[in-house]
């Protein structure tokens, strides 16, 4: 079985646990573009996560439940409509998002995830609509403040905003992905979770003009970016906000999970209920 | 062969007598010189932290990084030269600001090499190492520590035509464009013979104001020689930006003095140019100005093609391919 590595960066609470989870469950329903031939030995990572889902919950953050030990999620996987193909092992390091944010402060990133980036022939980058950790860009007032004082910054303005935090992740894996084939270039899926927090008028204006004008930095490279193939797509994992009484109320009556959320293809617009397309379009042969 | 002893205080090397009355050949405590583990007691007491592997910083670039650069695409350099409360970084602070808001009219972000250099310079978390600034640009070509002198790197989209273009601002204590007029210091600033635009900048506050107008006029005037002088005989198009728009624009009177001393030292080129890097009145917005002035800028001609091969003339007549194919189409 050949072992394909894809890596998971985002910040923290940017969507990568429940991501996960759900991608675990849409594995397993077998109606997506990947499957799931059999059931990894390990899956307690994930299972632990989709528990959250059944009860009508999202995940916390995985920084504050989850312990200091590292468990990956390594899962067979094979392309529904790759008749004959061999599985691919698909290993999806879990890469707590303080590891990331931390990388981007230093420059540094402890070796072995150094190591797991140049291995890796993919990623996903998370941005999660509405995170109350998303950190809005300098405006010109704490600016001036800040250029008049004659003593550096206090450290509570010391969080670096999230579209310049995108960018550099992006530029981190620049140098490090590998491409899938000689001449191919490495590919980055950056996906845009709880797409369903915006209304109608903004979901129907698509992915790009939601990243355009809430990162236009980070949209603006994402357009310019030569050395990588980045497309970017939205998730739903659950199809609604369970922080909402009534949508989580008929989702504990009534609802499936198989069958809720959806995945926001990259033309920026159509709903796809199949949530494995992301990690499907990083893998394709 | 020396005797030595592990026993605090013994004296057995000098006297040949053991402290605690053993016979000197069978002393457990003795230790002979051979027998010392030479590298057990060198070893250090703690062991060095792990170096964990860095990503290359986002930093300001220094001459070498430039080179680089340039070496791969055309880089617009512009010169930014002025007094230490010119507000050149406010200038170039405002800039990022209205990238970052999506507010630079008529132009989108692409990319940075110094992008972490912009932000920290933005939130004045990296100020010129107490207060004294640097002598010399940096050999290195990122650095991750205090700010350094350098050059910005920015690369922006024209819309709509969509051309994308790079530019180099350096970042430069305004120490170092007073030592260029006061002591004719020009080592530092040898780069500006390659910049496509210089932007020579003025607080528009000492022009408002009759006590100090003349005598900024005069170090205008005095920088404009100094330009013309290291940068003769090709001087490039020199934008004079009159910063503090938000507390009044220049005169027509003023304008016309500072024509004149453009003309005066063969500064053929000029422009005037007055923004608000920031803005502490309602009717004037932040950043006003500054899209005009990148607007110009990318609008200039660029000072000259990359020369893929310096120094040979453009042979004519008969290639040496086209001769080679002739010669394999020959029966």
């Amino acid at each position: 079985m050949t072992a394909t590595s894809i890596v998971l960066v985002g910040v923290p609470d940017s969507g990568k646990t429940n991501f996960i989870g759900r991608l675990w469950i849409a594995l397993q329903a077998k109606r997506g573009r990947l499957i799931a031939p059999v059931a990894p030995a390990d899956i307690s990572y994930v299972e632990e996560t989709i528990a959250h889902l059944f009860q009508g919950e999202f995940a916390p953050r995985s920084e504050d439940t989850l312990g200091q030990s590292r468990r990956d999620f390594v899962v067979p996987v094979l392309r529904k409509d790759g008749a004959g193909e061999q599985p691919i092992q698909l290993v999806v390091p879990d890469a707590r998002g303080e590891l990331w944010k931390s990388a981007v402060s230093s420059s540094e990133i402890p070796q072995e995830w150094m190591d797991h980036l140049k291995q890796s022939i993919g990623a996903l980058l998370f941005v999660r609509v509405q995170s109350k950790h998303n950190v809005q860009p300098t405006d010109w007032v704490t600016s001036e403040k800040a250029l008049i004082a004659t003593a550096p910054a206090p450290s509570e303005n010391d969080q670096l905003p999230t579209q310049v935090v995108l960018c550099e992740l992006l530029r981190f894996l620049e140098f490090t992905l590998k491409p899938r084939h000689p001449g191919s270039k490495p590919r980055v899926a950056v996906v845009v979770t709880a797409w369903d927090r915006l209304d109608g008028r903004r979901r129907a204006a698509g992915l790009h003009t939601y990243l355009k004008k809430e990162y236009p930095m980070f949209a603006g490279r994402i357009q310019d970016i030569e050395s990588l193939e980045v497309r970017v797509f939205g998730t739903s994992v659950v199809g609604g906000d369970f922080t909402d009484p009534a949508f989580k109320g008929k989702f504990l009556e009534t609802g499936d999970i198989k069958t809720s959320g959806y995945c926001v293809l990259s033309d920026g617009k159509t709903e796809d209920p199949d949530l494995t397309v992301p990690v499907a379009w990083l893998i394709e042969p | 062969m020396e005797v030595t002893c592990r026993q605090a205080n013994c004296t057995v090397a000098q006297t040949g007598i053991c402290l605690l009355n053993n016979d000197v050949a069978t002393c457990p405590q003795r230790v002979s010189e051979g027998s010392i583990d030479v590298a057990t007691q060198l070893a250090s007491v703690l062991e060095s932290p792990a170096e964990s592997p860095k990503f290359p910083g986002s930093y300001t670039l220094a001459l070498d990084g430039v080179r680089n650069l340039t070496s791969s695409r055309y880089c617009r350099l512009v010169g930014i030269l002025g007094a230490p409360d010119a507000g050149k970084t406010a200038l170039l602070v405002s800039l990022y600001l209205l990238i970052g808001h999506a507010k630079l009219d008529g132009f989108e972000y692409c990319d940075s090499q110094s992008l972490i250099a912009f932000e920290e310079i933005s939130r004045g978390t990296r100020c010129w190492n107490d207060g004294q600034p640097p002598e010399q640009m940096t050999g290195h070509t990122r650095l991750a520590e205090g700010r350094s002198a350098g050059f910005l790197h920015l690369k922006l989209r024209s819309k709509p035509d969509g051309e994308v273009f790079d530019l180099l601002l350096p970042d430069l204590p305004g120490e170092w464009s007073t030592s260029l007029v006061d002591k004719q210091r020009t080592d530092r600033l040898t780069f500006l013979k390659r910049a496509d635009v210089i932007w020579l900048m003025v607080d528009g506050r000492s022009l408002q104001n009759n006590s100090t107008r003349m005598h900024a006029l005069h170090r205008i005037g005095m920088m404009m020689q100094r330009i013309a002088e290291l940068l003769a005989p090709e001087v490039p198009p020199v934008t004079l930006i009159v910063t503090r728009l938000d507390l009044g624009a220049p005169t027509e009177a003023v304008l016309t003095h500072l024509r004149a001393l453009a003309a005066e030292h063969n500064i053929v080129n000029l422009n005037i140019s007055s923004v608000a890097s920031f803005s502490s009145v309602k009717d004037v917005k932040a950043g006003v100005g500054i899209s005009e002035l990148v607007r110009h800028l990318v609008d200039l001609a660029p000072k000259s093609e990359p020369n893929t091969w310096p120094g040979r003339a453009a042979i004519s007549g008969d290639r040496a391919m086209i001769r080679l194919r002739d010669f394999r189409e020959t029966p």
